[in-house]
C-alpha cells in the first residue's frame, strides 16, 4: 500500500488540473445565451458561522424573485449564488467568479462590512452593480458609485442609541462589552465617542475576541464598575450568552444593543435573562397587511409555521428594490440599472420606504425596540 | 471580586486538566502530538445532543454512551491512522501531520451535519448563580470542578496502583524495555487513546452544559491543555493540575489587568517562556538535549 | 477568463509561500506553523507602508522582506533551545501571539476591520491593474523565489540545511554552527513569505487578521508535504492541486451549503491518505522518516 509511484501521483494530478481548465472552458461556453436576460450575482454566507443568515437571504431572494416573474416585465432574471462564507478573501472570490464566468450585471450580497469594503473596488472597476441588504460600515458610504445600500449605517444607530440612553434613560455611568471585530469595533468607536461628546466620563469598555464563549470576567469587570446602562455588541449567540452569564453572575444593569439581537437564538440561550434589552432596530412591523401577506407567502413557500424574521424581510427588500430598478432600466445594463436604482424614491418594503441618498445609503432611521417576556416589541418608532 | 476571579480560575482549570491529562496519557505511549483530541473533545457534546434531542435517549445513559462513542473514535484513529503510520516507521512529525488532518475532516463533518452555529444542550431556566464568598457559580460549573478533581485522582490511583496503569508508566518511560517485560506496548497505547479520549469527552460535554457548543471549539480548548502539559511536566499528574491552575489563573489575571481579548496570546507567551526557559515544567525531570 | 486569471495568481502566492517553508521545513527539517505569521507581517508591512508613507511598491516589498526576515529570527532563535517536537508548539504559540497582535493592536493595524483601499502597484512607471498584469508580476516573483530556492539548496549552505535535517547532533559534531544555520533559514524562508504576502495585500486590495490565522498556516504546510517536501518542484505541484481542488467544486455543482466544509474535509483527508501512504508527497521528497533527527 506505502510507496505509491512518483508517476500515478504525478499523472493524477495533471489530470486534476485539466478537470478545472475544461470546467472553467466549458462554464464560459455555456453563457452565450439570454442577451435580454439580467443575471444577479448573489454572494452570502451560504456556509459558515453566519450560515443562517445565509439562509435567510435565500428564503427572501426566492420570494421576491416569485413576486418579480408574477409581474410583467421585459427582463428575464437569472440568480446565481456563491459561498463566501462570511470571508471578506473568499467573497472577492466569488465576485470574481461571477464577473468574469457567470457575466453578472448585478452583485446582491455581500453581507457583512468586510467582504463588502473587500469587494467594492472590483464592481466599481469592472462597473457592476452592487447592492448590500444589512451591510452596516460608516466606511461603506464612500465605496463607489456603483455600490448601494438598503441597511442603514451603523454609525447612526450608534449615535442615536447613545443619544436614547443619555437622556431617556438618564445614565451617566456605562459599561460596553464588544466583539472585536469589524463591526463590534465600528459600533463602540461611534458609541464611545457620541457619549463623550455629550459629557459622559465614566465609561468602561471591554473587548473581547471572536469565537470566545465565556464572558464571565469580562462581566466581572464591568459589575464591579456599577454601569446603569451596558451596551452589548456582538454576533446573537455571543449576545445570548453574556446575557445568560450576566444573569448567572447577579450582573445588574440596563442592556442596550443592536439591531441583530432580534435573533431567537438569543431567546434561546438567554431565556429570561434577555428581557429588558433595549435596542436600535431596523423597524419591520409585523403586523401591517404587507408583512403579514408576506408571511403567508413565506410559511406557504417553506412549509412551516415559522413566522419570518428581520433578516428575511431584509433580503426581501433589498432584492426587490432591486428587481424594481432592472424593471425600470432602460437596457439590462449595470450602468442603466445603477441609474434606476439611484432614482428610487419612497419604494414600498417591509421595512420602509427606500429612497436612496446620493452616496446610494438608504435614507432610513431606526427605530426603538425591547425584548418583553420572550417578544420582541417596539417602544417607539424613532430612537431620536 | 477576588473571589469571582478565583472561581472563574478554577472553572477553567478544571476543563483544561482534562484535556491536557488526554493528551498528555497518549503522548506518553504513543509519543507524538495527537491534535485531532481536540476534535474528539468537541464529538463529545454533539453526540450527546444526538443521543438526548435525536434518539429521546434518557440524559444519564445518553452521556454514558457519548463518553464510550467517544472512546470508539479515539481508539478507531489509532487503529486505522496512527497504528498503521507507526508502524512504518514514520516519525512523529508525520503522526502530528496526519492528526492535524485527521482533526480537520472531524471538525468538518461536524460542521457539516450539524452547522456552524452554536449549538445548545442546556435545558432549565437561566437563574442568578449561587453565592460562594461574593462569587457566583452555577450548578453546573460547581459539578465540572467535582468532576474534574475526582477523575485527576482516579487516574493518579489508577497510573500508580492498576495493572494496566503501570503497564501505562512502563511504556511512557522506556517503550522497548517494557515490551521485552511483556508487556503489549500496541494495547498499552489503544488503551491510552480510550482512556484519554473518554477524558475528552467528558470535558467537552461539561463545557457544553456551561458555554453551549460550536465545532470549532475543539483546537483553542485542546491548545489551553496543551499549555497546562507543559507548564506541570508531561509525566507528572499534580504538575499538569498545576499547570491548568496556573494558567486558569494567568488568563484570569490578564483579562483583569489587561483585556479578555488578549487572553489567548497570554497563555501562549507563557507557553512560550515555559518552553525556552523550563521545557520540563514545573515537576517534570529535565531532559537534556543531545549535544555532543 | 479573468477568473482562471484569478486562480492562477492564487497559486502563484501559495507557490511562493509553500516554497520558502520548504526551505525550513522541508530541507532543514523544522516544521513550523507560524508561517501564515510571516505571510501576515509581510502583508500588514507592505499595506501599512502603502496606505500611511505612499511609498512605491518596490520599497515595500524590501521593507516587508526585512520586517518578516527580522521577525523569522525571532522565531528562529527558540528552535536552538526547544526540543524538536515541542517546536511545533512553539511555531504554533507564535503564530497565535501573532495573530493577537494583528487583531488586537487596532490603532496600528487597524485590528478586525483590517486595511482597505490598498493602492495599485506601480513599477517604474508602469501601474499593476489588470490581472494579467498581476499575473506576470506574480510569475516573476515565483519564478524568483524558486530561483533562490533553488541556489539556496545546492549551495553548501543546502547542504548543511539537509545534514541538519537527518542528524542534527552529527552535523554539529562536524563542527557546523547549527544554530547559525537554523535562525539564517528563518530569516530566509519568513523574507520570501513576505513576498507573498505583499502581493497578496496589493492584489486583493485589502487585507484582515483573519487571513493569516494557524488554519492558514496548516494550510500551507498541507502543500509542502502534499507536493513533497524538500523537493524543488514539490510546493509548485502541492499549491496547484490544493488552490485549484475547491474550485472545481464549485463548478461541479456540489450544494453550496456543504461545499466548504467539503473542501476542508478533501484537505485534511489528503493529509492523511497522504501521510499512511506517501509520506514524501507528491513529488517525493523527504519523507520525515524515523532515524531522521528526531531520534
Amino acid at each position: 500500500m506505502r510507496g505509491v509511484s512518483r508517476g500515478v501521483t504525478l499523472l493524477m494530478a495533471a489530470l486534476l488540473l485539466a478537470v478545472v481548465l475544461l470546467c472553467s472552458c466549458a462554464r464560459q461556453g455555456s453563457e452565450v445565451r439570454g442577451t435580454l436576460a439580467v443575471r444577479v450575482g448573489v454572494v452570502a454566507p451560504l456556509t459558515g458561522p453566519a450560515a443562517v443568515w445565509g439562509q435567510w437571504l435565500k428564503q427572501g431572494v426566492s420570494i421576491a424573485l416569485r413576486e418579480y416573474k408574477a409581474g410583467q416585465s421585459k427582463f428575464d432574471v437569472r440568480v446565481i449564488y456563491e459561498d463566501s462564507q462570511g470571508d471578506p478573501a473568499k467573497a472577492v472570490s466569488a465576485v470574481q467568479k461571477l464577473i468574469s464566468v457567470d457575466k453578472v450585471q448585478v452583485v446582491y450580497g455581500p453581507l457583512t462590512s468586510a467582504e463588502v469594503l473587500a469587494v467594492a473596488p472590483i464592481a466599481e472597476k469592472a462597473k457592476v452593480v452592487l447592492l448590500t441588504p444589512s451591510a452596516s460600515s460608516r466606511q461603506i458610504t464612500s465605496a463607489g458609485r456603483y455600490i448601494f445600500r438598503t441597511y442603514p449605517s451603523d454609525q447612526e444607530q450608534s449615535i442615536a442609541l447613545a443619544r436614547y440612553c443619555h437622556s431617556k434613560m438618564s445614565a451617566r455611568a456605562f459599561g460596553i462589552l464588544y466583539k472585536s471585530d469589524d463591526f463590534g469595533q465600528g459600533v463602540k468607536d461611534d458609541f464611545a465617542r457620541e457619549l463623550r461628546r455629550l459629557g459622559v466620563g465614566r465609561i468602561a469598555v471591554e473587548g473581547f475576541q471572536p469565537g470566545a464563549s465565556d464572558f464571565r470576567t469580562s462581566i466581572a469587570k464591568l459589575k464591579q464598575f456599577r454601569p446603569e446602562v451596558t451596551l452589548i455588541v456582538g454576533m446573537p449567540d455571543e449576545l445570548g450568552t453574556i446575557l445568560r452569564q450576566s444573569r448567572e453572575l447577579a450582573f445588574h444593569t440596563r442592556f442596550v444593543s443592536t439591531a441583530n439581537i432580534e435573533n431567537p437564538e438569543v431567546l434561546k440561550m438567554a431565556g429570561s435573562a434577555a428581557d429588558g434589552v433595549v435596542y436600535g432596530s431596523v423597524l419591520y412591523d409585523d403586523t401591517s397587511q404587507v408583512a403579514r401577506r408576506f408571511r403567508a407567502e413565506y410559511q406557504g413557500e417553506f412549509k412551516t409555521q415559522d413566522k419570518p424574521g428581520l433578516g428575511v424581510a431584509l433580503a426581501h427588500d433589498g432584492m426587490s428594490v432591486l428587481l424594481d430598478a432592472i424593471m425600470r432600466a432602460s437596457r439590462p445594463t449595470p450602468t442603466a440599472i445603477g441609474q434606476a436604482l439611484g432614482s428610487t424614491h419612497d419604494y414600498p418594503a417591509l421595512t420602509g420606504s427606500i429612497t436612496f441618498d446620493a452616496n446610494g445609503d438608504v435614507v432610513k432611521h431606526f427605530a426603538l425596540k425591547a425584548i418583553r417576556q420572550g417578544k420582541f416589541v417596539v417602544l417607539s418608532q424613532r430612537i431620536d | 471580586m477576588i473571589s469571582q476571579f478565583a472561581v472563574n480560575a478554577f472553572i477553567a482549570s478544571s476543563t483544561y486538566v482534562l484535556l491536557g491529562l488526554g493528551f498528555a496519557l497518549v503522548y506518553r505511549a504513543a509519543r507524538f502530538f495527537h491534535f485531532a483530541h481536540g476534535a474528539v473533545f468537541a464529538s463529545g457534546p454533539y453526540l450527546l445532543l444526538i443521543f438526548v434531542q435525536c434518539a429521546g435517549v434518557s440524559w444519564p445513559a445518553s452521556v454514558v454512551l457519548s463518553v464510550a462513542c467517544v472512546c470508539v473514535l479515539g481508539c478507531a484513529m489509532e487503529v486505522m491512522a496512527y497504528g498503521p503510520i507507526r508502524r512504518a516507521h514514520s516519525s512523529p512529525i508525520v503522526l502530528a501531520l496526519a492528526s492535524l488532518g485527521i482533526y480537520v475532516v472531524l471538525q468538518n463533518v461536524i460542521s457539516l451535519i450539524f452547522g456552524d452555529d452554536t449549538k445548545s444542550i442546556r435545558t432549565g431556566v437561566v437563574r442568578e448563580g449561587i453565592n460562594v464568598l461574593g462569587a457566583r457559580i452555577t450548578p453546573i460549573q460547581i459539578t465540572t470542578i467535582c468532576v474534574s478533581i475526582v477523575l485527576v485522582i482516579g487516574l493518579a490511583l489508577f497510573l500508580r496502583y492498576a495493572k494496566l496503569g503501570r503497564a501505562m508508566r512502563a511504556v511512557a518511560n522506556d517503550p522497548e524495555l517494557a515490551n521485552l517485560s511483556g508487556i503489549d506496548s500496541d494495547r498499552v497505547i489503544l488503551w491510552a487513546f480510550a482512556i484519554g479520549s473518554a477524558l475528552a469527552g467528558i470535558a467537552g460535554i461539561l463545557v457544553a452544559l456551561d458555554v453551549d457548543m460550536t465545532p470549532t471549539m475543539g483546537m483553542n480548548a485542546l491548545m489551553m491543555g496543551v499549555v497546562a502539559v507543559i507548564i506541570g511536566g508531561v509525566s507528572s499528574i499534580p504538575g499538569i493540575a498545576l499547570g491548568a491552575l496556573l494558567l486558569g489563573m494567568a488568563q484570569q489575571f490578564g483579562v483583569w489587568w489587561i483585556s479578555s481579548q488578549w487572553q489567548d496570546a497570554i497563555a501562549f507567551i507563557i507557553l512560550l517562556v515555559f518552553l525556552l526557559f523550563r521545557p520540563q515544567g514545573f515537576m517534570g525531570r529535565k531532559v537534556k538535549k543531545a549535544v555532543v | 477568463m479573468e477568473y482562471l486569471l484569478h486562480i492562477l495568481i492564487l497559486i502563484g502566492i501559495y507557490i511562493i509561500l509553500s516554497e520558502s517553508l520548504n526551505l525550513i521545513a522541508g530541507y532543514t527539517g523544522l516544521l513550523s506553523i507560524a508561517h501564515a505569521a510571516f505571510y501576515g507581517v509581510g502583508a500588514y508591512v507592505a499595506a501599512l507602508m502603502a496606505l500611511n508613507l505612499h511609498t512605491p511598491f518596490l520599497v515595500n516589498i524590501i521593507c516587508a522582506v526585512i520586517a518578516a526576515g527580522a521577525f523569522g529570527a525571532l522565531v528562529g532563535i527558540p528552535s536552538l533551545r526547544i526540543r524538536d517536537d515541542y517546536f511545533v508548539i512553539a511555531t504554533f504559540a507564535f503564530q497565535v501571539i501573532t495573530f493577537s497582535v494583528l487583531n488586537n493592536w487596532v490603532s496600528f493595524t487597524g485590528g478586525p476591520m483590517g486595511l482597505p483601499g490598498i493602492p495599485q502597484p506601480v513599477i517604474f512607471g508602469l501601474q499593476i491593474s489588470s490581472h494579467v498584469g498581476f499575473l506576470i508580476l506574480v510569475g516573476v516573483l515565483c519564478a524568483l523565489s524558486l530561483w533562490v530556492t533553488h541556489r539556496v539548496v545546492r549551495s553548501p549552505f543546502g547542504r548543511v540545511l539537509m545534514a541538519i535535517r537527518e542528524d542534527e547532533v552529527f552535523a554539529h559534531a562536524m563542527g557546523k554552527n547549527v544554530a547559525r544555520y537554523k535562525v539564517m533559514v528563518f530569516v530566509i524562508g519568513a523574507g520570501i513569505a513576505a513576498i507573498a504576502g505583499a502581493m497578496y495585500a496589493y492584489y486583493i486590495s485589502f487585507i484582515d487578521p483573519t487571513s493569516f490565522t494557524v488554519t492558514e498556516s496548516i494550510f500551507i504546510i498541507s502543500i509542502v508535504i502534499i507536493g513533497g517536501a524538500g523537493s524543488l518542484w514539490g510546493p509548485v505541484v502541492g499549491a496547484a492541486v490544493l488552490v485549484t481542488l475547491p474550485e472545481i467544486l464549485r463548478f461541479v455543482g456540489m450544494p453550496s451549503s456543504v461545499a466548504a466544509n467539503v473542501r476542508q474535509i478533501l484537505y485534511g483527508g489528503l493529509l492523511v491518505a497522504f501521510m499512511m501512504w506517501r509520506p514524501q508527497g507528491f513529488m517525493g521528497g523527504y519523507s520525515f522518516e524515523k532515524g531522521g533527527s528526531e531520534k
